[in-house]
């Protein structure tokens, strides 16, 4: 069976939220039904059939084309299966998704898997502010899972995560690790100012030393971490060209709030 | 004035997403615009709601520990002033938590403010004042406090700074009570959680709070009776079946400037505080201005004068000193312009009877 897909006829007149585009809601739908459910934002009703030609039958193997930063929650809440975009999302992408796999192969917008437990994304180009940040009504942000981004990140990347993993390949900004309790943070292309702000029991991994070290991290000198290879050995089963080494300049803090997390930088 | 009604119901009636912001006006005023906004499916944000919007995070994921004005005047030995806003907010701040006849406080100590990273300007007098600034940047100030406070080791190259952090820090712990004073608007909001968590692990031992300064406008008023009207703060959407909140997507100059929304109702009645426009909010977005004051506006917009909060007619509206709403009378005695309410009321009922007819 080939994936269902959906090509975006032309740039939307207004934000789309497409939450209800997900393998567990569009199972057993035929395509008149996918094709009549809601997608608008605004009080003027806009259908799937409205902006997207739909084509194909697998309910479980999603396809989006030609999307852009305005098709805002693709895979948001996501029980399982699969979605490919080929092209940008908007904001909340995959957010408090549990299982699946979702990937971009454009840039993505604000708080993707934001508030995520479980399930894999990865965005090939660059990610708006808060990527593994606190979903609305939610106390922590991303709680378990992978996101892996090519490009570059905004501000606040994986805040107030509580587990899984981020991985940045371009640069990250400000306040990167912000707040994190837990879980871990892979940062290749560079951080902004105030890496690792308030961050509690977390793990943030730096290609490089930061321009702007916070002062209440303190150093506790060049170690052998274990982990490290393992990281790296699980990094490169998913595909990625990835070299941490097992030793780094291991880094305590953030003193100012409880002081159990670590920067890791690679030497 | 019942053409301008009939084309500002005309107008909203026709619109896709209408943005209702500035909304400096008094809470009548804003419960009539969140009213309109829901009959609409619009998004409402106040104009200084970029601190409000980051408190009422804050606030969401973790609580807050607020002190009013009169309890840090009258209680606090320990006041930590952080940043330029507070003084920004309130030139005359200063004078109101140390006056110069004080009541009987807890504790022994005498009285002590904290600056950090503030310019330079008047301190109290007789009150010992010690400026934390140096090369530091303001996060990271507040963090080394924070380490400071809680006997966390740090590292900062500038001997004399870790020195006044050291002792700032002891101070903190040795207090009755600490506050500290900032504006949200100016705090990133990882900052706004150091202080908070500051104050937890002081609370453990002695007596901490915070005293967040008001948002200019009535930001305050505003946010809170959309609160107490639809559960959620400003910069929420009604577009949707229920009231949808985020601070990102619903903020009226972005949603302006993408041009995702298609009219903008721009409200600015309130005595003595003026809401400026979003950059460009004026070009090729139609508009419907309440406004007291005179305003320069598009040929197709649709400007209603209105009278002033406070001045023009009584209001209620966000006192700071008594953290609360209270009534303010008219400065200006009985006056004839309609209120924000009235419009706003009155273009509900055209729509409605243009939707019947």
């Amino acid at each position: 069976m080939s994936a269902l897909s959906f090509e975006l006829k032309r740039r939307p007149t207004q934000r789309l939220d497409l939450s209800p585009l997900v393998p567990s809601r569009l199972d057993g739908l035929n395509r008149k039904k996918i094709e009549a459910l809601s997608v608008s934002t605004t009080r003027e009703t806009i259908t799937v059939g409205d902006v997207f030609k739909v084509k194909g039958k697998d309910a479980q193997c999603l396809h989006f084309a030609g999307t852009d930063d305005r098709c805002d929650k693709i895979g948001a809440r996501l029980t399982g299966g699969e979605i490919v975009v080929d092209g940008d999302a908007g904001m909340l992408l995959g957010a408090q998704m549990k299982r699946g796999k979702i990937t971009v192969h454009g840039s993505a917008g604000v708080s993707v898997g934001a508030s995520m437990s479980g399930g894999e994304i990865s965005v090939r180009r660059d990610v708006g502010d808060q990527v593994g940040g606190v979903a609305f009504g939610e106390t922590f942000g991303m709680k378990g899972g992978f996101i892996s981004i090519g490009g570059d990140a905004g501000l606040l990347v994986g805040e107030r995560l509580r587990r899984g993993l981020i991985v940045v390949d371009g640069k990250a900004g400000d306040y990167a690790g912000g707040r994190m309790v837990a879980g871990t943070i892979v940062l290749r292309g560079g951080a902004g100012r105030y890496a690792g702000y308030g961050n509690r029991r977390g793990s943030l991994i730096l290609a490089d030393k930061p321009r702007h070290l916070m002062p209440t991290y303190v150093d506790s000198g060049v170690m052998e971490f274990d982990f490290l290879r393992l990281l790296e050995t699980w990094l490169r089963e998913q595909g990625m060209r990835i070299r941490l080494g097992g030793r780094a300049r291991r880094l305590m803090g953030d003193m100012a709030v409880l002081g159990k997390g670590e920067m890791l930088i690679l030497e | 004035m019942d053409s301008a009604l009939d084309r500002a119901a005309d107008l909203l009636a026709q619109a896709r997403l209408p943005v209702f912001g500035g909304l400096f006006t008094d809470v009548n005023g804003a419960a009539a615009a969140l009213a309109l906004a829901q009959k609409l499916g619009g998004v409402i944000d106040h104009a200084a709601s970029s601190g409000t919007s980051k408190a009422a995070r804050v606030m969401r994921e973790t609580g807050s520990t607020p002190a009013s004005l009169g309890e840090v005047r009258n209680r606090a030995d320990t006041v930590v002033l952080i940043g330029d806003g507070p003084r920004e907010r309130d030139s005359k701040l200063l004078e109101k938590l140390f006056p110069a006849k004080s009541l009987p406080r807890p504790g022994d100590n005498k009285r002590e403010l904290i600056v950090i990273r503030a310019k330079k300007g008047k301190t109290p007098k007789g009150v010992r004042t010690m400026e934390l600034d140096g090369k530091h940047a303001l996060p990271d100030l507040v963090a080394l406090l924070g380490a400071a406070a809680r006997e966390l080791p740090f590292e900062v190259r500038d001997a004399a700074l870790a020195k006044k952090v050291l002792s700032a820090g002891k101070r903190l712990r040795e207090s009755a009570f600490v506050v500290f004073v900032y504006d949200p608007a100016e705090l990133e909001e990882p900052v706004l959680h150091t202080v908070l968590e500051t104050v937890r692990h002081l609370v453990k031992s002695t007596r901490a709070a915070t005293l967040s300064m008001s948002a200019p406008g009535n930001g305050d008023g505003v946010n809170l009776c959309s609160i107490w009207t639809c559960g959620l703060p400003m910069r929420t959407s009604f577009a949707g079946g229920a009231p949808e909140n985020n601070m990102w997507a619903f903020e009226a100059e972005r949603l302006l400037k993408s041009g995702e929304a298609d009219a903008l109702v721009w409200i600015d009645a309130l005595d003595g505080a003026e809401a400026s426009p979003p950059t460009r909010a004026f070009r090729g977005i139609p508009a419907v201005v309440l406004s007291s004051k005179p305003v320069k506006a598009g040929r197709d917009d649709v400007v209603i004068e209105v009278g002033a909060a406070a001045a023009d007619h009584d209001a209620e509206i966000y006192l700071p000193p008594i953290a609360g709403i209270g009534v303010v009378k008219a400065s200006s005695g009985a006056s004839k312009k309609p209120t924000v309410a009235d419009v706003l009321k009155e273009i509900g009922a055209l729509i409605d009877k243009k939707g019947a007819a």
